[in-house]
């Protein structure tokens, strides 16, 4: 072995060209000179991957640790692949662990959310229900025409006391837009062009009135809007809210800014455009998008009276004009009843339509008139179409009226229908009245015999009187 | 989606905001409007591996009454300084302007126009002048927002310029 070259040391630094093709020969140089110190014992001492692989997990944790504070950016990027692929293996070979795992955050993150959207529903089916018949709801329709937007929107709008309706995160140097928020039923301005001429106005006021260092502009005004900005060292919040907020929100907006720019303040400061290293910020920005109504004030929920008023008046209305109806409706069903009832009255038809009751019924001349029947109830007559047919009723009353209009009894002659429609004649009459009545009676209408031996001859001298024959009418009589 | 804020700066009525309409809105119109103060606009471009929002912040033309404020340039990733090709004075005021906005805002990418180029045979600035410009490493175009012409590309080179990793040469220098 040639001493002299392994023990040569370079004399001058050599140009970097040189010295990137001396680095093998060093090496070597290095090699041979552990061999000579140790010998036989080198192999040995050599590292194997038992032992590389030992040393490092002892300082593998500390370094991780170390990292993270010092390069945590790279250190995130560097891991991400790795993440990425180990979740997709975890899932692939068994779902149930990474779901297990996963199982207490997602059941109180879904139940937030869905408490917060049926939160938002509510509080708009109660404002909408408030406002929906009140004399101020119509001049709001009008305006949502007008405006496009939903009536919803307008109550909303009518009624708070304050809403955050843009929540806007800008970069302070260069006047980029970093992150939004915006609240639900709302329009917002472009946010890019929105973050631009706010930094434009900040830094046009600051240049024109000389503004001392730290002091920025922090409100602005107009009309109904009113513009909350906060500055941070490399971040601007700024707010646009409608109404009056309370300064409560000032607050908020400065804790949101300073959490942001702990949690992000190497994005922050490296920012190069690109807003994705800043897009679980919203996160932060989320809180302050807050509201007041004026129906919540001091807590106390207020009743949609105007509403019941109106729902009791329709219910009044509606309730009324139902009883109305079937008051007349049961009138009514009672006069047919009572007409079906009344001898030589027949109803064949009837029927309640458009309001109006309509009838078509069979009267005989002797059966009460309908009409005053009619006076006796409580229905209004200009209801009532009746039409009446004449006919002839076979009623007992009516035949016995019918008989005794036609024979005209003398005096001391009596006659009476029995229920078997068998008249019944007695008494002392002249012959010739017998006669005739005998001859009126034989055709009998409405009569199943005629009976006569009640009956006898009023005699001209006081002799014995004569009993008449029993007639018996034809056997079926015509009625 | 990646954002650039870029000026537009230059003197007075050389056509900026004219610059401005045609790229962003395609529109163009002979009613000269002075602006005051700064007018936003925005518009997104197709470059390099993912689309660029443009910011413009259109700046006030700087004249004999006031300059320009120098922090509206603060945070620009670039911006295109406006000559009007027909006023000579406008071109000197160009040069000027972008060694103050250097010192200010540090070497960012930009593009001299030369505008107005519709109304050359009346221009009075020589092609010795822009021989000069093109002598110091400037990138020149001659545009007109009238006829549209280079206004697409002088975006579109601006774009490709600034979405290069920043001070990539000074990196390298000190390397």
């Amino acid at each position: 072995m040639d001493n002299s070259q392994t023990g040569r040391i370079p004399t001058s630094a050599a140009p970097s060209a040189e010295a990137t093709a001396s680095q093998p020969s060093s090496q070597a140089e290095m090699s041979e000179l552990r061999r000579l110190l140790f010998g036989d014992k080198l192999e040995a001492l050599q590292p194997t991957a038992t032992v590389k692989a030992e040393a490092v997990s002892k300082v593998l944790a500390e370094a991780i640790a170390q990292s993270h504070s010092q390069y945590q950016r790279q250190l995130t990027q560097a891991a991400v692949p790795t993440v990425e692929t180990a979740i997709q293996a975890s899932v692939e070979t068994n779902i149930n662990v990474l779901s297990e795992a996963l199982f207490p955050i997602i059941g109180p993150a879904t139940r937030k959310s869905v408490a917060a959207a049926i939160r938002n529903l509510t509080q708009s089916l109660n404002q909408g229900l408030e406002h929906s018949l009140s004399p101020q709801s119509f001049k709001w329709r009008w305006e949502a025409r007008r405006t496009g937007r939903s009536f919803a929107e307008v109550v909303l709008l009518r009624t708070l006391v304050y809403q955050v309706e843009q929540v806007l995160l800008i970069h302070k140097e260069t006047g980029l837009l970093l992150q939004q928020v915006v609240s639900d039923q709302t329009q917002s301005q472009d946010p890019d062009l929105v973050s631009a001429m706010l930094t434009a106005i900040q830094d046009f006021v600051q240049d024109s009135f000389n503004v001392q260092s730290g002091g920025s502009l922090d409100t602005l005004e107009v009309g109904e809007m009113n513009i909350w900005i906060e500055a941070g060292p490399q971040a601007v919040l700024a707010c646009v809210i409608r109404g009056n907020a309370p300064e409560e929100l000032r607050t908020q907006l400065k804790t949101t800014l300073e959490q942001i720019h702990r949690a992000y303040a190497t994005p922050l400061k490296d920012f190069e455009g690109d807003q994705a290293a800043l897009t679980s910020s919203k996160t932060y920005l989320q809180d302050c998008l807050k509201a007041q109504f004026k129906t919540q004030d001091n807590g106390k929920k207020q009743r949609p009276t105007k509403l019941l008023i109106a729902l009791t008046c329709i219910t009044l209305v509606l309730g009324t004009w139902l009883g109305l109806g079937l008051q007349a409706n049961h009138r009514w069903a009672n006069y047919i009843a009572q007409l079906e009832q009344e001898p030589g009255l027949v109803v064949i038809q009837q029927q309640r339509r458009g309001g109006k009751f309509y009838l078509l019924g069979l009267q005989d001349p002797l059966a009460q008139s309908p009409g005053e029947l009619l006076a006796q109830t409580q229905l209004k007559p200009e209801t009532i179409h009746m039409q009446w047919e004449p006919y002839l009723s076979l009623d007992p009353a009516f035949t016995l009226q019918r008989w005794q209009a036609r024979l005209e009894p003398p005096e001391g002659v009596t006659l009476w229908l029995d229920p078997d429609q068998v008249l019944h004649i007695s008494g002392t009459a002249p012959e010739e009245w017998i006669n005739l009545s005998q001859r009126l009676l034989y055709r009998g209408e409405g009569l199943k015999a005629w009976n006569m031996a009640g009956l006898t001859f009023q005699a001209p001298s006081p002799s014995q009187p004569r009993q008449t024959p029993q007639l018996q009418p034809p056997s079926s009589p015509t009625p | 989606m990646i954002q650039k804020k870029v000026c537009m700066v230059g003197s007075f009525a050389t056509g900026k905001t004219s610059l401005v309409a045609r790229f962003v809105k395609g529109i163009y119109s002979d009613k000269y409007q002075t602006t005051i103060g700064v007018k936003i606009d925005k518009k997104v471009v197709e470059t390099g591996p993912q689309p660029m929002t443009m910011v413009l912040w259109d700046i006030y033309g700087e004249d004999e009454f006031q300059n320009i404020r120098m922090s509206y340039l603060r945070g620009a990733a670039g911006y295109l300084l406006v000559v009007d090709g027909t006023r000579r004075e406008t071109l000197d005021i160009a040069i000027q302007l972008q060694a103050k906005v250097e010192a200010h805002i540090g070497p960012v990418p930009f593009i001299l126009m030369l505008n107005k180029c519709d109304l050359e045979e009346s221009w009075e600035i020589t092609p010795g002048d822009i021989d000069d410009l093109k002598a110091k490493g400037w990138n020149v175009l001659k545009s007109s927002a009238k006829e549209n012409v280079a206004v697409e590309t002088a975006f579109s080179q601006l774009a490709e310029q600034m979405s290069r990793p920043r001070h990539s040469s000074a990196s390298l220098e000190a390397a």
